[in-house]
């Protein structure tokens, strides 16, 4: 019985140590029968990680159900690729792409790092852990070369490092209007049906806007018989609307984008102003303080079902409040930029019309660099973008004058209905999970499908002066590492002691007659340091 | 006189009582109402549920948000997974705890102190999540229900309880049942395992528990959503509420707000649904959890 045990016992010794052996090899070239022509094609097999959604109607593991995803597949036949997807839900992606690169192991070829950070993409590719694209794109056709030269040459600017080399690939969309670049805007939005049953006009001062708040609360706009009518603000945040009334960046540091040159708040003409501006709409009761804080978005939720919002900050275009409102034909209405203070041109908070965010790297263990070559070559491809942004003409979207608009039923609205019919772009499908999509949208296409108040609003707005970027990465350069650490020593105590004064400066429980202190206290945390730093950026930025 | 009336005539103070009490039923209530909370949550009007109204009584009636959990597969397939590790952990949890803490009784074990050492060790020191994700990865087992099962099927600090409650079975037993010729499984299975109901209990509700409510090794090591446990489910509809929107661009921001307003009630069923086989686990075991709990000061 003893030596039965001690055998079975050298056994799976044996056996745990045999386990332990690495047996991983991921990617690689294989040859197919010759064809026709007697030559052996190499195929490319690729290993893609990425996260995806499974709670979303279009379903990344139903499309092979779609003809779009037929048609993505002709694309990658063509360059004799045969990709093999891994894939992760979206809430666990980050632990588990975090564990997957902390341990090097079961790495892909093409992996999707966005919730890793950049900052730590670019330290694990100086350690070898990922590839650098522009020499890797040097394999193919040069599509994807020329592509990022001509046709998106800010993806390029904005991602290459100080060392020259760019270690992944983004999504990238370009908004135009009449064939220009042109920004799409967030704004103050107000009750526009509170605003016709109560009979007044859209203020064009914020002086008019004050009033009429105070008008939606003394004659009680949304007949609940409470004073309850209120604008969801935090001020803890510079981009909120208001603070460009009064010709305020959007962040402690900001790019005046005309001008070109990097600006705080804190240090501009009309910051006092608008202090005082916000601490009179404290008093009024217009602004709740209850949603001050940085988790009050379930807060402002509440208030937005329970009709209680009169004004709020948001896309000028957006069509996703007004459903949730427990009201008859709820409609807000974009303002402004209002006039605040005389001599203050206001300003309007943009998103960037040239916009690259998200990221994907290829990783060491990818053994087969001419067919990641072919892929990246389709993946910044014209062709790729009308698949992604667009779909299929006649399926998904019509040409009318020049422009692209999406058919019937294809859109953000109708993910129900294209699930059921199995008809969508690629970007419902595969976008900004397992691939980065590209979107090269006309903004008349949002225009013309807009209510005629936001439409013409749009309109208006389009190429209005001055601006403000509500993400400062857009126009800045890749720091270096010394800038990097910089940053990290100056940033979050910077942050929290500018949200912490900004709060009490709106609410009153500071007083402006000190401020020659706190802007000390500013500059000792480093607030001019941090200026420099990224106006280094924005001039590395604008001399690629 | 007064004193005379605030005494029993056993000499307790019934003041000390009422104080007493009075701190129970305040910790009760904090214990109980966020539960109480939830579930009145749960059953209100959707609308007032999203507007977070409710506070003391269900406002309205709705069990919308329980039907579409009923008909949802995703749960119950999770529900099932669940149970699966649950059954199979505490089975093999009990297994290797017996079979761990019956050696340790013998005195006479070759390197018993090194071995006892050995096992304290890496009840304070662990190799961390990087070396165990390489271990679950080289093992194979990444993306597999052994994944779950395994990792957890060795409780040191349950050993040690074993064997400290087996310590108080009296030798005596063990010595005659030798004397009349039984060998050690004999011994362990017939005499030690019956009288060690309440310590099996204590391990099997606390693995039941621990098991029931864990999450994180699904989170590491099965990204196969087809094999994840109920919390898992229940994390990433909870997940979905905490989007920060103005981190979003506008392309994005439209379907998250939907995604975030559509699920707002949906997410405290699925808290009560996911609590109820624990509460109905505990009474049963409850018999045998106060005598094992107290396993430290049982002397023989």
């Amino acid at each position: 019985m003893k030596k039965c045990i001690s055998m079975i016992l050298v056994i799976v010794l044996v056996l745990a140590v045999l386990t332990a052996c690495d047996t991983t090899g991921s990617g690689g070239v294989t040859t197919k029968k010759p064809d026709d022509s007697g030559i052996a094609a190499k195929v490319h097999k690729l290993k893609v990680l990425g996260p995806v959604d499974e709670s979303l109607d279009v379903k990344f593991s139903d499309r092979e159900e779609y003809p779009i995803w037929k048609k993505f597949e002709e694309m990658l036949k063509t360059k004799n690729l045969e990709i093999t997807f891994e894939t992760v839900p979206t809430d666990q992606y980050s632990v588990v792409i975090q564990t997957r690169l902390a341990s090097s192991s079961d790495l892909p070829d093409l992996v999707n790092v966005s919730t890793v950070g950049n900052t730590s993409v670019l330290a694990l590719a100086k350690q070898g852990m990922f590839l650098p694209i522009n020499k890797i794109i040097e394999k193919g056709d040069g599509g994807a070369k020329r592509f990022l030269d001509e046709v998106i040459p800010f993806v390029t600017k904005l991602n290459t490092s100080l060392d020259g080399n760019m270690y992944w690939i983004t999504n990238a969309e370009k908004i135009t209007y009449q064939g220009k670049s042109c920004s799409t805007c967030m704004i103050i939005l107000i009750r526009k049906d509170w605003l016709e049953n109560l009979g007044l006009s859209a203020p064009k001062t914020a002086d008019e806007f004050k009033n009429a708040m105070k008008e939606f609360r003394k004659r009680d706009a949304n007949k609940n018989g409470v004073e309850d009518e209120i604008l969801a603000l935090n001020p803890a945040n510079f981009n909120n609307g208001i603070a460009q009334w009064f010709g305020l960046g959007t962040g402690i540091t900001s790019v005046a984008i005309e001008e070109q040159k990097i600006v705080s708040p804190w240090y501009q003409p009309g910051i006092k102003e608008y202090f005082r501006y916000l601490n009179e709409l404290v008093n009024e009761g217009i602004l709740d303080t209850s949603l001050f804080g940085s988790n009050a978005g379930d807060r402002i939720n509440q208030k937005l079902i329970e009709n209680k919002i009169g004004a709020q900050f948001s896309y000028a275009m957006q069509a996703w409040l007004e459903p949730a409102i427990k009201s008859d034909n709820p409609e807000y209405l974009p303002i402004g930029p209002l006039k605040a203070v005389d001599g203050i041109t206001p300003a309007n908070s943009v998103e960037t019309p040239n916009l690259s965010w998200g990221t994907w790297a290829v990783t060491k263990n990818c053994k087969d660099e001419e067919g990641m070559a072919a892929l990246i070559d389709i993946l910044y491809s014209e062709e790729y973008q009308v698949v992604t942004c667009w779909g299929v003409e006649g399926e998904t979207f019509e040409v009318v004058d020049g422009v692209n608009r999406y058919l019937p039923g294809i859109g953000n609205k109708y993910r129900k209905e294209m699930a059921a019919n199995r008809i969508c772009s690629g970007q419902y499908l595969w976008g900004d999970s397992v691939f980065p999509r590209l979107r090269f949208a006309p903004m008349e296409t949002q225009i013309n499908s807009s209510p005629a108040h936001k439409a013409d609003y749009q309109r208006q707005v389009a190429f209005y002066k001055p601006t403000f970027p509500n993400d400062n990465n857009a126009f800045l350069a890749m720091p270096s590492d010394d800038q990097i650490e910089e940053v990290n020593s100056i940033i979050t105590d910077l942050t929290t002691y500018s949200q912490e004064l900004a709060t009490n400066l709106a609410l009153g429980e500071k007083s402006l007659n000190d401020w020659d202190k706190y802007m000390a206290e500013m500059k000792e945390l480093g607030l001019d340091r941090l200026i420099e730093i990224n106006q280094v950026q924005l001039d590395a930025y604008n001399n690629r | 006189m007064a004193a005379k009336v605030l005494k029993r005539t056993n000499g307790e103070s019934v003041a000390f009582d009422i104080a007493l009490n009075v701190i129970i039923w305040i910790l009760m209530l904090f214990t109980l109402y966020p539960m109480f909370y939830v579930f009145i949550l749960s059953i209100s009007d959707p609308v007032e549920a999203a507007a977070m109204n409710v506070y003391l009584w269900p406002k309205g009636f709705s069990i919308t948000s329980y039907r579409i959990l009923f008909n949802n597969p995703t749960m119950w397939r999770s529900y099932g997974y669940t149970i699966l590790y649950v059954l199979s952990g505490t089975v093999l949890m009990l297994i290797t705890s017996v079979m761990g803490a019956y050696p340790l009784l013998e005195k006479n074990l070759f390197g018993r102190k090194i071995l006892v050492y050995y096992l304290i060790i890496p009840m304070y020191f662990s190799g961390g999540m990087i070396p165990s994700f390489l271990l679950i990865s080289k093992l194979g087992i990444y993306n597999t229900v052994w994944a779950m099962i395994l990792p957890g099927a060795v409780g040191i600090w349950n050993i040690i309880l074993t064997r400290t409650f087996f310590t108080s079975i009296p030798i005596t037993l063990k010595e005659s049942a030798f004397i009349d010729g039984a060998n050690h499984f004999t011994i362990l299975f017939k005499i030690y395992l019956p009288l060690s109901k309440p310590i099996l209990a204590v391990i099997s509700i606390y693995t039941v528990v621990g098991i029931w409510n864990s999450w994180f090794n699904a989170m590491i090591y099965l990204p196969n959503v087809e094999l994840q446990p109920l919390q898992m489910y229940l994390r990433r509809v909870l997940i979905e509420q905490s989007v920060d929107l103005t981190k979003l661009p506008a392309s994005a921001q439209e379907e998250a707000f939907l995604k975030k307003m559509s699920s707002l009630q949906l997410r405290y069923s699925m808290i009560i649904f996911t609590t109820l086989p624990v509460l109905f686990v505990y009474p049963f075991f409850q018999k045998y959890f106060i005598k094992g709990a107290m396993i430290g000061s049982l002397k023989e």
